[in-house]
């Protein structure tokens, strides 16, 4: 050993040196480092279930939401359905009171145009009957003499025989 | 009791329908009367005798009248 240079209490010294700070090592820095890595490890399982977690809770949320968006969409279409089926049975009811109120309308009207059409023929024949009159009376006053006066008179006291008094 | 009687006739009535007149209604009413004559050309022809409140209408207006009536109402 001396013939290759190697002092035999140097490397003793050295050997000891060795396990002494291997020694140090473990008890100083390794065992943290384990501690240290183990926690990380922990720290890094406990990610991934949170992550899985997460993924699961996300697929279900968007399962739900895609259920939710569905069924809205579903209750959308039912609720245009019901308001376009509405719609129409309003407007047909409009429509009906609206031709019942037409008719009635008519009705009035017509009737009414009969009335005035009454009243405007009574009218004429009241204007017309006056207008002959005035029209009688205007040629028998202009054509009735003296004698034919006084034979009205005559063949009135004559009537007047026949008259209860 | 005697009865205010008027004869009212379109032209001046001669004395002998007067007399006519006269004697046909005091037969009708069984008494003397006097008669006040009025002359009205408006009633055309004929007479109208009125005896206190009733009129008795032979005139021509008077048959106008009734035929003016009868096609108003009928």
């Amino acid at each position: 050993m001396e013939a290759l240079g190697i002092d035999l209490f140097t490397l003793i010294v050295q050997i000891v040196n060795f396990v002494i700070l291997l020694f140090i090592l473990k008890k100083v820095l390794y065992k943290p480092l384990l501690k240290a890595i183990s926690e990380r490890q922990k720290m890094l399982t406990s990610i991934e279930t949170r992550e899985k977690s997460i993924g699961i809770l996300e697929a279900t949320s968007e399962q739900k939401r895609k259920e939710l968006l569905k069924s809205a969409q579903e209750e959308g279409v039912n609720l245009l359905k019901e308001a376009e089926f509405k719609a129409e049975e309003k407007r047909k009811a409009i429509i009906d009171k609206a031709n019942i109120e037409a008719k009635d309308l008519i009705k009035k009207a017509s009737a009414e145009a009969d009335k005035i059409e009454k009243i405007t023929k009574k009218e004429m024949e009241e204007k017309i009957l006056n207008l002959s009159s005035i029209m009688v009376r205007k040629i028998l006053s202009e054509t009735l003499d003296e004698n034919v006066k006084q034979a009205s008179v005559k063949k009135a006291v004559e009537k007047l025989k026949t008259i209860r008094v | 009791m005697e009865n205010e009687i008027t004869v009212v006739a379109p032209i001046a009535i001669d004395d002998e329908t007067k007399d006519s007149l006269t004697a046909i209604l005091e037969k009708k009413l069984g008494s003397t009367i006097k008669i006040q004559f009025k002359v009205e050309p408006d009633i055309l022809g004929g007479i109208v005798v009125y005896i206190g409140s009733r009129v008795i209408d032979i005139s021509f207006e008077g048959m106008l009248k009734q035929i003016n009536n009868e096609i108003k109402y009928d």
